[in-house]
């Protein structure tokens, strides 16, 4: 009988010491201050906050050139445009016709593809159809100010005639998928931004590739590029290789590539000695090349070795490196432009008009008082448990609060960012909690009185109905919107704490009574 | 099916029935932070509690607002409310000044207008989501309860918990409880449980099954 109360102390004082770190934490006193050590909640958007970035439609105007014909000129000096005549307009960066609805629902789509590109896990986009003005909610973390300077760009993405800009071969209309690959070697690790072409700017490109924009023979033969392409080229390479259709693949070609890359750079060496003898040649030289613009900045402008046939285009960002800092810069840089060349062009200039922080309206003591009330009703359950079960009830009540206590602390070790769904996940672990623990009690009681079910049967019995529940939980877990992942991470640690510290805490703790 | 069955099943499409009524005249009421409202930001420059502006926009507006705090300082104070005209800013602006002993000039404040959120866009992520988590469970179901009848049991489940939604849906429209940060958590939560209730059911059924087979292998 001793052994038995000694037992069952020796588990109560655990559940308190749980109940105590969980509740209460464990201070320390570190200089002037006590600080709280154990970790605090992830609290999601919903509850702690989020940037709020107004985008407005630009009512700015740019100075063009034009000449006496009406041309637009790219770039004149004031000599030049006294010169030849130009004259100097301010046209509006948006024309007021394109100022439409259709426009507005086109670029708030843009954004929406934009922030999914980056893999913002939750957000909230509303637009203004009237003015189209667009207000973006997202979390407030490292990677906002980020988001916040690249989400409004225009993204014009060309490939154009390198001598005749206005002749654009293909747009961002042609683009199906643009991603950002790595590739690491003995050298480093290089960046490529991946740009995979659709239908029909693949049969586009191939026609490119394979006639007017291939490099010509005798260029090859005679070594007679010019060294700012050849050093252009070392720096941006693009993939001809066949067609690969994962990542890895992709990795393994993109090494092909560095070492076509370093061919090209011994070449582009033995270019520069020949280069005097050439330079004569270079003049006459009629190759054709095709320019790629992100937003009228050039990124590279190229001829082909060889026909492009499986409809992509790889481009290295960096020559191989070691250092972090600068792979991250390389990586944040292609992301952005693999994002922007994807999402499409924006139909209208957008400008930010506000960007700040706000927190939730949902404030600290709103969350008291739902932590009050929940506690109300857990108390009222739990008493309820004692005047049926007595003593039994009475020590499935503690092992109650110390499963609450166990489990918030795993919620808070694993890092599991609290949403209101998130929230409702743990209300349904505590139910779902509670309802174990009543049946256990009952069978308890049943055994006392017929012998026929153990508690562990209860239990089983139990959890073979929650399995649709574990479905839910772990299905939620892998999708990639925050409020549904934290609603499934909350509860599938909820069912998985359950499953554990029922069949060592509370079973235990009945049985031995 | 049970005559206890058959009242809830009434019950549950009349306030469907009558919920798509109101949804269809009157819509949903949904709750100020995705209706079109208008918005004011005071910078204060001090600690602030937001139950004391409470007070002050309970006075000058009489209606429903959302009080945030503004930056990581949290000295400024967004107020937002369906309408906002420019008297009433003057008049918010000016019990803050006189409450916190400031000089901050309303005509530096601007009202902005907010649009509103389509729910359509809150509801679409979830949606997809728990598409793909009902196809699993449903697949589950047929498998584990085939003894019931594969089919009988995916449309049970389905119709189950189809209609306890739209119940909640029913219910939310005729009271008109706000629809807004709170709803997907509730929907979450009548979703489960009733995925629980009805695997409770089918279990309830495979037992009676059993039992069955048992006393007549005993006969």
């Amino acid at each position: 009988m001793k052994e038995k109360n000694l037992k069952i102390a020796v588990r109560i004082l655990a559940i308190l010491l749980i109940c105590l770190v969980s509740f209460i934490g464990v201070y320390v006193q570190e200089g002037n201050q006590i600080i709280n050590k154990v970790t605090g909640y992830k609290l999601g958007m919903d509850l702690q906050g989020a940037r709020v970035i107004t985008i407005k439609v630009s009512d700015e105007s740019e100075e063009i050139i034009k000449d006496a014909e009406g041309n637009v000129i790219e770039e004149a000096t004031d000599e030049e445009i006294e010169q030849n005549g130009y004259t100097k307009e301010n046209v509006p960066v948006n024309k007021e016709e394109d100022k439409n609805v259709e426009n507005y629902k086109k670029a708030k789509d843009i954004i929406e593809t934009r922030l999914k590109k980056l893999a913002i896990q939750n957000y909230t986009i509303k637009l203004n159809e009237e003015n189209g003005t667009i207000t973006i909610e997202v979390p407030e973390n490292e990677n906002t100010d980020y988001i916040v300077s690249n989400i409004s760009e225009v993204g014009k993405f060309q490939i154009t005639d390198s001598e005749d800009t206005e002749n654009v071969l293909l747009d961002s209309n042609a683009i199906k998928e643009a991603n950002v690959l790595y590739n690491t070697t003995t050298t480093g690790t290089t960046v490529y931004l991946s740009m995979e072409f659709n239908k029909e700017g693949k049969t586009k490109l191939k026609e490119l590739t394979s006639g007017d924009y291939a490099t010509k023979e005798e260029e090859e033969n005679d070594e007679t590029e010019d060294t700012s392409d050849s050093t252009e080229e070392t720096e941006e390479q693009e993939n001809n290789t066949s067609e690969t259709n994962n990542t890895e693949e992709q990795a393994e070609n993109t090494e092909q590539d560095t070492e076509n890359q370093t061919e090209n750079t011994e070449n582009s060496t033995e270019e520069q000695n020949d280069n005097e003898e050439t330079d004569e040649k270079s003049e006459e030289d009629t190759q054709k090349k095709v320019t790629l613009k992100l937003d009228d900045t050039e990124m590279i402008t190229s001829s082909f070795d060889e026909p492009i046939e499986n409809g992509m285009i790889q481009l290295s960002m960096n020559a191989a490196t070691t250092s972090e800092d600068t792979l991250q810069d390389t990586v944040e840089h292609a992301t952005t432009m693999a994002m922007l060349i994807e999402s499409g062009t924006m139909p209208l200039e957008y400008e930010i008009d506000t960007n700040e922080y706000i927190l939730s309206e949902i404030t600290q003591d709103t969350l008291s008082k739902l932590v009050i009330i929940a506690s109300i009703l857990v108390a009222i359950a739990l008493i309820y448990l004692i005047i049926k079960y007595k003593g039994i009830g009475l020590l499935a009540s503690i092992s109650y609060i110390g499963f609450v206590g166990l489990y918030m602390l795993v919620i808070r070790y694993t890092n599991v960012e609290i949403t209101l769904e998130g929230l409702s996940g743990i209300l349904i672990a505590g139910i779902l909690n509670y309802i174990l623990n009543k049946k256990m009690l009952q069978s308890t009681k049943e055994i006392q009185e017929t012998i026929q079910k153990s508690t562990m049967q209860a239990f089983t019995s139990f959890f073979v109905k929650t399995i649709p529940v574990w479905i839910i939980s772990i299905i939620a877990c892998f999708i990639t919107w925050m409020p549904v992942s934290s609603f499934g991470m909350t509860l599938v640690w909820g069912l998985i704490i359950m499953l554990i510290y029922n069949i060592i805490v509370t079973k235990k703790l009945i049985d031995t009574k | 099916m049970k005559q206890l069955e058959k009242i809830i099943l009434g019950l549950a499409i009349i306030i469907i029935i009558i919920g798509a009524i109101i949804v269809k005249i009157k819509g949903f009421n949904v709750d100020l932070k995705y209706t079109a409202s208008n918005r004011i930001e005071i910078s204060i420059g001090k600690e602030f509690e937001l139950k004391d502006i409470k007070q002050i926009t309970d006075e000058v507006l009489n209606e429903d607002v959302i009080l945030q705090k503004v930056e990581v300082y949290e000295d400024s104070v967004s107020i937002t409310a369906k309408e906002i005209t420019d008297e009433q800013k003057n008049e918010i602006v000016n019990k803050i000044n006189e409450k916190y002993e400031l000089e901050v000039n309303a005509d530096e404040i601007s009202i902005s207008n907010i649009s509103k959120t389509r729910l359509y866009d809150i509801a679409k992520q979830y949606v997809l989501a728990f598409s793909i988590i009902t196809i699993i469970i449903l697949v589950y179901m047929a498998i584990k309860y085939r003894k019931l009848g594969a089919l009988a049991i995916v449309i049970k489940t389905l119709l189950t918990i189809v209609i306890a939604e739209l119940t909640l849906a029913g219910i939310v429209a005729i009271v008109r409880i706000p629809v807004g940060v709170y709803s997907m958590a509730i929907v979450l939560l009548v979703y489960v449980f009733t995925i629980m209730c009805i695997t409770s059911k089918y279990e309830k059924k495979l037992l009676e099954i059993k039992k069955e087979k048992n006393s007549e292998m005993v006969k």
